[in-house]
């Protein structure tokens, strides 16, 4: 099981490669110049966020509910190999130049004390990651796209590991 | 044309169901039966979509040749999991290269897809990981 702080470093760590584009994506500018605005940008930034709360959230749940390991490592796993994809995405997607932002990954929340609630509570959080990957799809060209259907299809089907 | 790819993946899935039903008994007999008539209906609908964008649809084969022998019940949940992969495969690919309701079709095919492959291969192993991180890649 991973540790929190270990996850935090983590994800500081892959924070760097993104942390620009969320500076894009939120507005900032440089110098005198203003960004194109970039719905499908703004989107991947959404749906990275999302990837890493979730992926917070699975390691607060491990943390609280070491018995559901077996079923919930290969997922926190799908998810962290999403925010790699989708980090990738953004960074070769930013405008060269930007001024980095900091991004807020929020706060993982309790974890209830149940593992079926626990449970349940992760299953509502799929569904809706699935629709907000599905939107941000429909915006999306290409590859991009693509990507994001995989997604939201993969977090979709984690629903079914978790009922 | 990447509707016409996922018209014959579905062709595909219809026919292999088809055969691995038939040797799978209980709730996967009849999981296996509901799965059919889904991907009979999702084929169906595309065969009207086709028709509408002037396209013309491959008719569906008289038989497949399937990836591996079927003997048994074992083989039957491990051809439905390949045939959920393939299918899935068919429309990521029309992904990109459709808009609208189209795309949207599109995506929910492949969810779907990727929500029965799950839920078989949990039937062929309850501790294997039952998703992948990129249906259909």
């Amino acid at each position: 099981v991973t540790s929190p702080a270990l996850t935090r470093r983590r994800a500081l760590g892959l924070l760097g490669g993104a942390v620009a584009a969320a500076g894009v994506a939120s507005g900032c500018t440089t110098g005198s110049e203003t960004p194109e605005p970039d719905p499908v940008l703004d989107a991947l930034v959404a749906v990275w966020t999302g990837e890493w709360q979730l992926i917070r959230r699975y390691d607060a749940t491990l943390a609280r509910h070491p018995s559901l390991a077996a079923r919930l490592t290969s997922v926190r796993e799908d998810h962290a190999a999403h925010a790699r994809a989708i980090g990738s995405l953004i960074t070769a997607r930013q405008s060269p130049g930007a001024t980095p932002s900091a991004v807020a990954v929020a706060g993982k929340g309790a974890v209830p004390a149940t593992a079926a609630a626990a449970l349940a509570g992760l299953a509502t959080a799929e569904t809706k990651a699935a629709a907000a990957a599905t939107s941000a799809c429909m915006l999306a060209a290409g590859d991009t796209a693509a990507l994001l259907a995989s997604v939201a299809a993969c977090e979709a089907s984690h629903v079914v590991v978790l009922r | 044309m990447s509707l016409v790819d996922a018209l014959a993946a579905e062709h595909a899935a219809v026919y292999a169901y088809g055969v691995l039903g038939a040797r799978l008994t209980g709730a996967d007999r009849r999981e296996a039966t509901a799965t059919e008539a889904t991907h009979r209906a999702r084929r169906d609908a595309l065969l009207l979509r086709l028709a509408e964008t002037g396209a013309t649809p491959p008719p569906a084969a008289p038989a497949y040749t399937l990836p591996f022998p079927v003997p048994d019940a074992r083989a039957a949940l491990r051809l439905a999991v390949l045939v959920e992969e393939r299918t899935a495969a068919a429309w990521r690919a029309a992904v990109p290269r459709t808009t609208a309701t189209d795309r949207t079709a599109a995506v929910t095919s492949l969810t779907d897809c990727a929500v029965r492959a799950a839920r078989w291969r949990r039937r062929i192993s309850a501790t294997a990981p039952a998703t992948v991180p990129f249906p259909g890649s």
